[in-house]
């Protein structure tokens, strides 16, 4: 009944109910493929994958919201980009081990010291609906990405671009204003088809409610709010992903996730650390259920408004940072499920300098450099002061965080150890954002950055980026890191851009601008039916198209109606 | 009856022009902008300019009184504009959700007042017996509990541990492909428990409710004076007392006509259902701004509507509110 041939039309999906059991493990195929620290928890020893993998089977997965538009450069809430990945591809991409790769492009090139890009396309590759990929599709892509009538969120990188010529209908080159070395990972940006967009408007088209792509997987239906699924694309350039079918249902809660998740409505999530370290040890998640440990791409730190005279004083952001028992916080708050940061930049990232040591919880030598400040506790009421003002502070944090409450409420905890006194607001997103960041109305913030790939972190760092609703609110200066962020950006040499940023790593701390806290690492649920799931730096996702089902475990196969 | 009904016609006009200036501006003047959404969990990538040519082309730049001017017209015409989220017709997104709530409150209601008014009667006939006090304890209970949790609890007996009903959602994946009467089963599994958390809370008010009414009547002298000329007690109960004690349940009818299309977030949100309640604060979160007039001025509309339908119906079966009305 299996056939890889014509699967897009008339297929029942029925689960397969004769095959459920789980084997043990005949055939073991190791996870354990590279160094990396991130691997799976729980079941690995179950795993039997057989040698060869097999076509067929669906998998299930779940988003918080439903994505808001499929037009790639109009997408930014994390459903979209997800649906999107599957999709569409960019000129270039991530391989495991973070670094960059080809992806429509099948090589490019990098001239007069990085001012020109030329980008040498794959040519055998077709949209889904059969018309061929060009350079075309790259300008098109490209004029809308800086259109001013278009309202894209991605414009940045691409404002920086002189002029982008069309050599031949595989060749593309691109010359920058002036050397811009984060501009080529901007390539990794999702390509859009030309001959259905041209003379559509982005913001209204229909194309967004069916998207075509060149990706892995095509557009099949969409129910509203429900559900959304995808199939295999069998003409796909990279070979056929194994998985027959992709559906994304809308699941809002994670409470009720993870009850789909125990009765296999569902067969991957995201956990939280509870979830992962104490609500998924039963027999039936141990037999049906894989779990990861993997990197995050983001961090959470405590911010000062840097302009504020209580914390102008390097000493008092020394001290407060001496003050807060990092280590605790994430074993309390997160389960042990994160990692220490000291710096700017992901752990994982080869921008990060491993050898700053950052500073370790000493509330005693907290208390000595406040009070080498002139904050001292002359009235007894068991809060510093100096000049008859108290030491205190609020802390402004969004809501539905749990974990930054969470973390937010210690750190109240041992200032008020190191005598001084925190308040803790919780606000609305968007209220936050407008009224209190942008306005510069705050004197501390518990927040996170959720960071790209590529190092370059100018806009949260550079003393020029502290215009209202621009992203250096803290309203940090520093004119050595000022100038090693724009000398990083001029140069394609990994080795000087790692130089660079390994120094700014060290200036951002030896200056203690924040208290850096951690990254947590990111909790995935996975059915332990797939197989070929390999985690490295770059999480899991990255070989996607490669996840396959053992034939005897599949639970959704496909049927002739 | 008819110039009453024009004159209250006529009074709606200011309230719903009243309604769509309060609720506009409100919603403006509240914090935050629709190009937050567009920013996620900070993504640095999202440049400032890139905000600043947003905000431009979604005529957010412009004065209040431009904007409400520009939406009001189009009001009138009744185009509620495109979703700033993702430019689709606010009327088609909301279009798509309103089967669904509305199947969900409707197939609710009937349940409470299938339950609700037998309850409240028999609690009412029998005061202060067994069933009297087993009904306001089990009433009482229903009503105090928080329907998330009941909702979580229920799922996880009939979904998880018993594995009777479907946890979440409203389909099942493969449901485009199933017959007729298979979809029907379908449906019927999936709305099972949503419809009857929803219900709990509301039949546990309205039992009560018909049960102190039905109290108050039964002690009225017409009561007596029909138990004085030996009428059976059936006709006692239901023509002379029921038929009374149901009147104020017109005006709770009535009342719930907005409720019927205003879903619950917290309901949509744990059973995974598409409904209006999920779009609605989806919307208020993204600062959507069309898609929240809209449906802040249709909820406010039917609810007038609602009252309005009330008060005719009280008309209709208590002629003594009908001539006063005529006398005015």
């Amino acid at each position: 009944m299996r056939s890889r041939a014509n699967q897009r039309n008339n297929k029942l999906f029925l689960p397969n109910q004769g095959h459920l059991s789980v084997s043990g493990g005949l055939f073991v195929c190791s996870l354990v493929s590279a160094v990396f620290l991130f691997l799976a928890g729980a079941g690995v020893a179950q795993d039997s994958c057989s040698s060869v993998p097999a076509a067929g089977d669906t998998i299930v997965t779940a988003v918080l919201s439903e994505p808001r538009v499929l037009v790639p450069i109009l997408a930014s809430d994390s459903a979209s980009a997800e649906i999107c990945g599957l999709i569409f591809n960019g000129l270039l991409k991530y391989d495991k081990d973070l670094e960059l790769t080809g992806d429509l492009a099948e090589r490019w090139e990098i001239k007069d010291s990085g001012l020109r890009i030329i980008f040498h396309l794959r040519k055998n590759v077709r949209w889904h609906d059969g018309e061929p990929f060009t350079a075309r599709d790259v300008e098109f892509t490209y004029k809308k990405l800086t259109d001013p009538s278009v309202a894209t969120p991605y414009s940045g990188d691409f404002l920086k671009v002189r002029s982008l010529r069309v050599l031949d209908p595989y060749t593309v080159e691109i010359v920058y204003h002036e050397v811009f070395s984060p501009g080529l990972a901007s390539w990794t940006m999702w390509i859009m088809p030309r001959h259905l967009l041209e003379n559509e408007d982005l913001h209204t088209t229909s194309f967004s409610l069916n998207p075509v792509g060149t990706g892995p997987y095509r557009w099949k239906a969409w129910k509203r709010q429900e559900k959304i699924e995808l199939t295999a694309n069998q003409d796909y350039f990279e070979g056929a992903p194994y998985l027959q079918r992709f559906y994304a249902r809308v699941i809002p809660e994670s409470s009720t996730a993870f009850l789909e998740l125990q009765t296999r409505g569902i067969d991957a999530a995201a956990l939280t650390p509870l979830q992962f370290t104490k609500q998924t040890h039963s027999d039936f998640f141990k037999t049906n259920y894989r779990t990861f440990e993997l990197p995050g791409f983001g961090y959470t730190y405590l911010g000062y408004n840097l302009e504020n005279p209580k914390f102008r004083d390097k000493r008092v952001r020394q001290a407060l940072e001496l003050a807060v028992n990092k280590e605790e916080i994430m074993r309390v708050v997160l389960l042990g499920k994160a990692e220490k940061t000291t710096g700017p930049f992901l752990p994982q990232s080869w921008a990060y300098d491993t050898t700053v040591e950052g500073e370790r919880y000493d509330p005693g030598k907290a208390k000595e450099l406040l009070a080498r400040a002139g904050w001292q506790d002359s009235d007894a009421d068991g809060i510093l002061d100096k000049n008859g003002e108290a030491f205190e502070f609020e802390i402004l944090t969004n809501q539905g965080n749990e974990q930054r409450i969470k973390t937010a409420e210690m750190i109240q905890k041992y200032l008020k150890d190191a005598g001084i006194r925190v308040k803790i607001k919780v606000l609305e997103w968007s209220a936050l954002l407008t009224e209190f960041i942008q306005k510069g109305r705050f004197e501390a913030v518990l927040l996170g950055w959720a960071l790209g790939r590529d190092p370059d972190c100018y806009d949260i760092w550079h003393s020029s980026k502290t215009r209202p609703g621009e992203f250096n609110f803290l309203r940090y200066s520093n004119p050595r890191v000022d100038q090693l962020l724009d000398e990083a950006r001029k140069t394609f040499s990994v080795e000087e851009r790692r130089e660079k940023y390994h120094e700014i790593h060290r200036r951002i701390s030896g200056d203690h601008a924040v208290i850096f806290l951690y990254a947590s690492h990111a909790l995935e649920i996975i059915s332990s039916r797939f197989c070929g799931i390999r985690p490295a730096a770059n999480g899991i996702a990255y070989n996607f198209i490669r996840w396959w089902v053992p034939l005897e475990k599949q639970r959704y196969k496909t049927i002739e109606r | 009856m008819f110039s009453y009904l024009l004159k209250r016609l006529f009074g709606l006009i200011p309230l719903l022009i009243g309604i769509s200036l309060m609720s506009f501006f409100v919603i403006h003047l509240s914090p935050g902008s629709p190009t937050d959404a567009a920013l996620g969990d900070l993504n640095p990538k999202v440049s400032y300019e890139a905000r600043q040519k947003m905000e431009k082309l979604y005529d957010l730049d412009k004065p209040l009184w431009v904007q409400y001017k520009k939406w009001f017209t189009r009001i009138l015409r009744f185009d509620f504009g495109t979703s700033l989220a993702d430019g689709r017709p606010v009327i088609d997104k909301f279009l798509e959700t309103i089967p669904v709530t509305l199947a969900v409150n409707g197939l609710s209601l009937l349940l409470i007042l299938l339950f609700g008014i037998p309850a409240g009667v028999i609690a009412a006939v029998k005061k202060g017996a067994l069933f009297d006090k087993m009904s306001a304890v089990v009433m009482f209970a229903a009503f105090a509990l928080p329907a998330f949790w009941l909702a979580l609890v229920l799922m996880d007996l009939f979904g998880v541990k018993l594995g009777w009903l479907p946890v979440s959602g409203l389909t099942s994946l493969d449901f485009e492909y199933f017959s007729g009467p298979q979809k029907i089963a379908d449906l019927a599994r999936h709305l099972a428990l949503p419809v009857a958390v929803s219900a709990l809370a509301s039949l546990a008010g309205i039992s009560r409710y018909i049960r102190n009414q039905m109290n108050d009547v039964l002690e009225k002298p017409y009561i007596l004076a029909a138990r004085s000329r030996n009428l059976p007690e059936r006709v006692v109960l239901y023509k002379h007392g029921l038929k009374n004690a149901l009147l104020p349940v017109i005006s709770i009818l009535g009342l719930s006509v907005p409720g019927l299309i205003g879903g619950s977030v917290i309901f949509e949100s744990i059973f995974a259902i598409p409904g209006t309640g999920r779009l609605f604060f989806l919307s208020v979160m993204s600062r959507d701004y069309p898609v929240i007039m809209a449906m802040l001025v249709t909820t406010a509309f039917l609810t007038i509507i609602g009252s309005l339908l009330a008060d005719l119906g009280y008309a209709c079966v208590d002629p003594r509110i009908r001539y006063a009305a005529e006398e005015k």
